[in-house]
């Protein structure tokens, strides 16, 4: 098995070799046949996923042992002189776990954009930049190097911005990308700010060595906070964290569909930088060291902050939006604080020992917060994916204008319910699995966290109720086409979706086998969480399966009870139609519905004092955006030295 | 399941106001307070026609509303009684001939449904008690209706 095991060996710059290279060779290929150019792309992101499963296996099967790769052959465990200038990547628990969510999400984009960008011209360019943003994600998460990790932030950044003014004949996809490129740059520069600090500092990029040096003699330098605030604020940016949130909203919705989700996982990468940074940069010396894991205390108190933040602001703007694809938006902002406030939480009790509040809910809230990364990852791509196919049908992107599709598009009626399902946290979804710890352990850090997490769950539902009322449900719309969407973007959405069921049906298994890899990889080793197939939280049990029974007992119940009753008492003529106050149901010819901005009239005009600011922070300036970034980095850096 | 003697112990309201000058929607009201409580009969006011077992109207039936309310009538699942409270149901009151007043209610619904169960109420407005006397005359009715069934 010796391929195997150079395969495995290799396998952290196969996976990246792979989209690059195989993105710079598309236009060529693509001059060849159109075909031939699909195929292409559907190769290099099968070839890369599956490369980061087998990856992830071996990490995983070793007990998170990681593979270390260094560039140019060396020896990846001396810091000698030549170590100075070596790039090398380290794939352990955690960024195995990140690499099979890339190639996932990856996976179903590339398959349903066969479809979705048919009809337009410059789709070589789309698929090239397409793969740009795989490896750039994957570069993301695998490197094990300070300044690696910016070179890919910035080629994501680029190649995001490039996709998403895909759609060339419309002036807002040029606005969105060019607020999402100048944020982006600037939150870059920040980033090479930082690293060149700690470069002048130690001498070393690797983050290995990073890790032993900082903290090193048991005190923390002014330096060390103030690199730390600018890692967090800027990687939280990318990530969608409020208040440096306001360029994402623009990008995700003007960005076609595939594209999107492909967004979705980038941002993640830069979650799992944050964690990276706050964990194993700055937690190298956390035995010997009090001020190091006092300031690894305050950054997790930051992140919590962050979190709500986060969390509350995403999902109350995401109410009222009008557009699908911002409202979808500021729900992976929501969501992003989700994990923010679990892995936040983990991280101001972090300690080790039995006895420590770390032990005892700390772990559980890390990994809420790691696994609900997977989930998102899966339940965002698949909304927005499902979002694209009503908006390739219904032609629109705006909530009031589009209706009835649900009679033609049974099969994306059923992939938006898994998701919508799983978004908002509903029992027995995989949504529900994570938040379920994210709630068990935040409650028992504060409990006002965790009924601020369920209240944002609740609001999540009502803007999912009122999206799938708009879209699917109400008479049919006779401007829009018939019919289910294509193939290709079926099998993308069913991809995507095939995975939420098995993760909804085996969290435990799932917890077990991947997720506490990664939670170990960070946070060094500790009790596992449940049995193979319920999931213990510390406080409380969860067991799909037991769920889903109960549910199948309760219908064949109803079943009967039904079957008991008179038969024949089905109405006639007007008692059929809907209930609408006595009007019609159709007024000179065009059907009567309520549309979707009305529907939370009564909760909109009541906090009218919260969101009547909000809009005015919202201003579409992107002066305005740089200023909230530049402020929140400033505000962090002092609050992490002072304090 | 059949019509059984429990129905009437349970009656479910809905109220319209159809084109009414709200003296007998205040009686109406007034009826579910405390002092007259007509709650402990088991009659429960409700916010959509679809759990209504009595329709209560009010008011004469003018243009506007005519239509809207016979599609109310009809929206509502049977077994279902119509409540015409005060006189301007019966004989639309001081309405009587007026530009936009479509005539009497009644002979909508039997337009529709020709064995419609229809109680009227008189008074102007009418009392309380005569709502509560209004309901036993409804389960009059619907005794004779089970005792055909």
């Amino acid at each position: 098995m010796s391929f195997y095991n150079d395969l495995i060996t290799h396998a952290p710059a196969i996976i990246i070799a792979i989209p690059l290279l195989f993105a710079f060779a598309t236009p060529l290929i693509g001059k060849i046949n159109k075909y031939v150019r699909n195929a292409w792309a559907f190769t290099a992101v099968l070839l890369s996923g599956a490369l980061a499963y087998v990856l992830a296996w071996e990490v995983f099967k070793n007990g998170g042992d990681p593979n270390v790769y260094v560039f140019g052959g060396a020896d990846g465990t001396a810091f000698d002189v030549l170590s100075n200038v070596r790039i090398s990547f380290y794939v352990d628990g955690m960024a195995a776990f990140m690499g099979i969510i890339m190639a996932t999400v990856a996976f179903a984009a590339v398959i349903y954009s066969f479809s979705f960008v048919k009809k337009y011209t410059g789709q070589d360019k789309y698929y090239t930049l397409i793969l740009l943003v795989l490896a750039a994600s994957f570069g993301m998460v695998f490197t094990g190097d300070v300044f690696n990790l910016f070179v890919w932030f910035e080629v994501s950044s680029v190649a995001i911005c490039g996709l998403i003014a895909f759609r060339s004949n419309r002036g807002e996809s040029f606005e969105g990308a060019a607020k999402y490129l100048i944020y982006s740059t600037i939150a870059g520069l920040f980033l090479l700010f930082a690293i060149g600090l700690l470069y002048g500092q130690y001498g070393h990029l690797n983050i290995k060595y990073l890790s032993s040096a900082i903290g090193a003699n048991g005190s923390m330098m002014v330096l060390d906070k103030i690199v730390l605030g600018i890692l967090i604020t800027v990687f939280s940016l990318k990530a969608g964290a409020v208040p440096m949130h306001m360029a994402t909203p623009d990008g995700y919705s003007e960005a076609p569909a595939p594209v999107t989700a492909m967004m979705v996982t980038a941002s993640q990468a830069g979650l799992y930088a944050v964690f990276r940074t706050c964990f194993t940069l700055y937690g190298g010396n956390i035995q010997n060291s009090l001020a190091q894991i006092d300031l690894v205390h305050a950054a997790g108190y930051l992140l919590v902050i962050l979190g709500v933040l986060s969390m509350f602001v995403g999902v109350t703007l995401a109410l009222v939006q009008k557009d699908i694809k911002r409202l979808m938006a500021y729900h992976a902002i929501s969501q992003t604080g989700y994990m923010l406030l679990g892995v936040g939480v983990g991280l101001a009790v972090f300690a080790s020992g039995d006895n420590t509040d770390f032990a005892e809910f700390g772990r559980t809230a890390m990994t809420g917060g790691i696994f609900h990364i997977f989930n998102h990852a899966l339940y965002k791509g698949l909304l927005f994916l499902t979002a694209g196919a009503i908006i390739f049908k219904a032609g629109t992107r705006d909530l009031n204008k589009m209706g009835g599709l649900g009679r033609d598009m049974k099969m994306t009626a059923l992939f938006f319910i898994i998701g919508a399902l799983s978004i908002a946290g509903i029992p027995p979804t995989n949504g529900f699995a994570s938040k379920f710890l994210i709630y068990e352990s935040v409650f028992k850090f504060n409990p006002v966290l965790g009924a601020v997490a369920m209240l944002v769950s609740l609001l999540t539902l009502a803007s999912f109720v009122k999206v799938f009322y708009a879209a699917f449900m109400g008479p049919k719309n006779p401007e829009m086409k018939t019919g289910e969407v294509p193939k290709s973007m079926l099998v993308g959405m069913a991809v995507l979706a095939g995975m939420i069921v098995v993760f909804s049906l085996l969290p435990s298994l799932v917890i077990g086998e991947i997720v506490s890899p990664a939670v170990t990889s960070l946070a060094g080793p500790g009790p596992e969480i449940g049995t193979s197939l319920t999931m213990f939280s510390g406080q409380g049990a969860w067991n799909p399966l037991v769920l889903l029974a109960v549910l199948g007992v309760t219908l064949v119940i109803g079943y009967v009870i039904r079957m008991l009753g008179q038969k024949g008492t089905v109405p006639k003529g007007e008692g059929k139609k809907p209930y609408l106050f006595g009007n019609p149901t159709e007024v000179n010819g065009m059907p009567f519905v309520v549309p979707a901005s009305n529907v939370y009239w009564g909760f909109t005009r009541a906090l009218k004092r919260y969101y009547k600011p909000m809009e005015k922070m919202h201003s579409g300036l992107i002066n305005e955006y740089v200023f909230w970034f530049v402020a929140t980095a400033g505000l962090v850096m002092l609050a992490l030295t002072f304090l | 399941m059949k019509l059984t003697k429990h129905f009437d112990k349970s009656l479910w309201v809905f109220h319209i106001n159809a084109a009414s000058c709200n003296g007998c929607d205040i009686e109406i009201v007034a009826a579910l307070t405390p002092r007259y409580d007509v709650e402990r009969f088991g009659i429960k006011l409700v916010g959509t026609p679809r759990h209504a077992d009595v329709l209560l109207v009010t008011g004469p039936v003018n243009t506007q509303i005519a239509d809207r309310v016979r599609r109310i009538y009809e929206q509502t699942p049977g077994p279902k009684a119509v409540l015409l409270c005060g006189n301007c149901g019966a004989t639309s009151g001081v309405y009587y001939d007026s530009y936009c007043i479509q005539g009497p209610f009644d002979e909508f619904i039997k337009k529709v449904d020709p064995n419609a169960i229809i109680v009227y109420v008189p008074g102007c407005p009418i009392r309380p008690e005569a709502i509560i006397m209004g309901v036993v005359e409804a389960w009059k009715a619907l005794e004779k209706l089970r005792g055909e069934a």
